[in-house]
């Protein structure tokens, strides 16, 4: 097995958790709605951040990488959620084996933040329905939810690609 | 050449059984419910900790300056209407001195140490709450050092919030009644002029946004806008009596038509939630 660069993989992680801090930092000022009566969207800054660092690995890498971003983001904010392992872990799969490019442009980043968000969100909340966990309706998630979290990032993920480019 | 292509087939056999592996944990965690275990706890803890102490409270303390300030604006008219109901309170006052009297007297005729509606009550400010739509979890700066207990009331100025379903050294956890899912039923008592039933608040309705209570006596008097106030019947450890929950709003039969259920509109607003207190019985 090849060794891997520790150097960059420390430095990669340091940067995903800065930007969970910050993910923290603007969700916790921003209005929570508990009882589901309206809009209402949480940053994934840190998420968009890391499917752009992800490419910087090498393909095995990548997985160790999705796998230690995946577990750290569940225990701290995920609420011991495993599935966020998977998700992680599969965003390093989608750039290796699906998608094949090392470096994204603006327009790209933006795309696989708005599918990456969009598949978590939508994996949690199929995950929910099926165990049971609640039943809010499909057309009130996407509109109370969804679209207001993919609104919020896309706006967001231009400012996380600068800092992406001037990190690389 | 064979052996690589072998190697390969075989790490994509391990991925595929790992990726459903954790798909059916996920969704077992989700049904059953997963405690994290202790490092976790000291992870997530001291994460949340160093993030409010470093980063949210300073913001929060020049955040509530301002809102201090804008607040100042409406001080006068405030004053006005307090002076106003000033009256009404000493005549409240005494009715109450008259009360506590009486009931002391009680207590010491029928040698009663405490009352199931006596508590007393530990403030606690709010550090971290799960960044997702499904979050119905708070985190609070009080824990195991502070006497917090598992399944201690947690209250706002408004009524009841939720109660503490993990306790860490310095922090705990609060889950809220608006949980789909409750962890636990709440024992409530629905407060009419003659009569008083009781019933287990056992989730939040989503359609509604009410509580969903299963009344445990009958319905006949239930009428719209009851107050509905924890039993303190839950035993050692839970709620005491007497913390106001929601307002009555409805009543129908179960999906099942076996028992009734009376929907519940809280009287809190849980958007707002900031400032909290921890309710410990005073027999506890």
């Amino acid at each position: 097995m090849k060794k891997i660069n520790e150097n960059l993989f420390l430095r990669n992680f340091l940067i995903i958790i800065l930007f969970f801090v910050f993910d923290s930092f603007v969700n916790h000022f921003l209005p929570t709605d508990f009882m589901k009566t309206g809009i209402s969207f949480v940053c994934y800054s840190g998420l968009m951040m890391y499917t752009l660092l992800v490419g910087s690995f090498k393909k095995v890498e990548r997985f160790a990488y999705g796998a230690v971003c995946g577990a750290y983001y569940a225990v701290v904010y995920g609420d011991s959620f495993v599935i966020y392992i998977l998700i992680y872990c599969f965003i390093a799969f989608f750039l290796t084996y699906l998608l094949k490019i090392e470096q994204l442009n603006l327009p790209e980043s933006m795309m696989l933040g708005f599918l990456t968000i969009f598949l978590q969100e939508a994996l949690i909340y199929c995950l929910m329905w099926i165990s049971g966990t609640t039943q809010i309706q499909v057309d009130s998630f996407v509109i109370y939810f969804l679209l207001p979290t993919l609104l919020f990032n896309m706006i967001l993920s231009p400012v996380v690609y600068a800092i992406y480019n001037k990190l690389v | 050449m064979y052996k690589n292509e072998n190697k390969e087939r075989k790490m994509k056999k391990y991925m595929i059984i790992a990726t459903i592996a954790i798909i059916i944990f996920s969704i077992g965690t989700l049904v059953v419910g997963r405690n994290p275990t202790r490092i976790e706890n000291i992870l997530k803890d001291t994460v949340a900790n160093l993030e409010y102490y470093i980063l949210k409270a300073p913001v929060e303390y020049v955040s509530n300056i301002v809102n201090e300030y804008v607040a100042l604006k409406d001080a006068y008219e405030e004053n006005k209407i307090l002076k106003r109901q000033l009256d009404g309170l000493q005549k409240e006052i005494a009715y109450n001195e008259t009360l506590q009297s009486d009931l002391n007297e009680i207590k010491a005729l029928l040698d009663m140490q405490y009352l199931p509606t006596d508590y007393n009550i530990k403030y606690t400010t709010v550090i971290g709450r799960v960044p997702s739509y499904w979050n119905q979890e708070l985190t609070i700066d009080l824990g195991r050092a502070s006497g917090i207990e598992e399944g201690m009331a947690v209250i706002n100025s408004q009524g009841m919030i939720g109660s503490v379903t993990y306790v860490g050294e310095l922090t705990s956890t609060v889950s809220l009644l608006t949980r789909e899912n409750a962890v636990s039923q709440l024992p409530v008592s629905i407060i009419s002029d003659d009569k008083e039933y009781y019933g287990l608040l056992d989730s939040y309705d989503t359609e509604r946004n009410a509580y969903r209570v299963i009344l445990l006596s009958d319905s006949d008097g239930i009428v719209n806008g009851l107050n509905v106030v924890t039993s303190g019947l839950g035993g050692t450890g839970k709620s005491p009596r007497g913390i106001l929950v929601g307002t009555t709003l409805e009543v129908s039969k179960s999906e099942s038509s076996v028992s009734t259920v009376v929907y519940v509109q809280p009287t809190v607003d849980f958007n707002a939630l900031t400032y909290l207190a921890v309710v410990q019985r005073v027999n506890e």
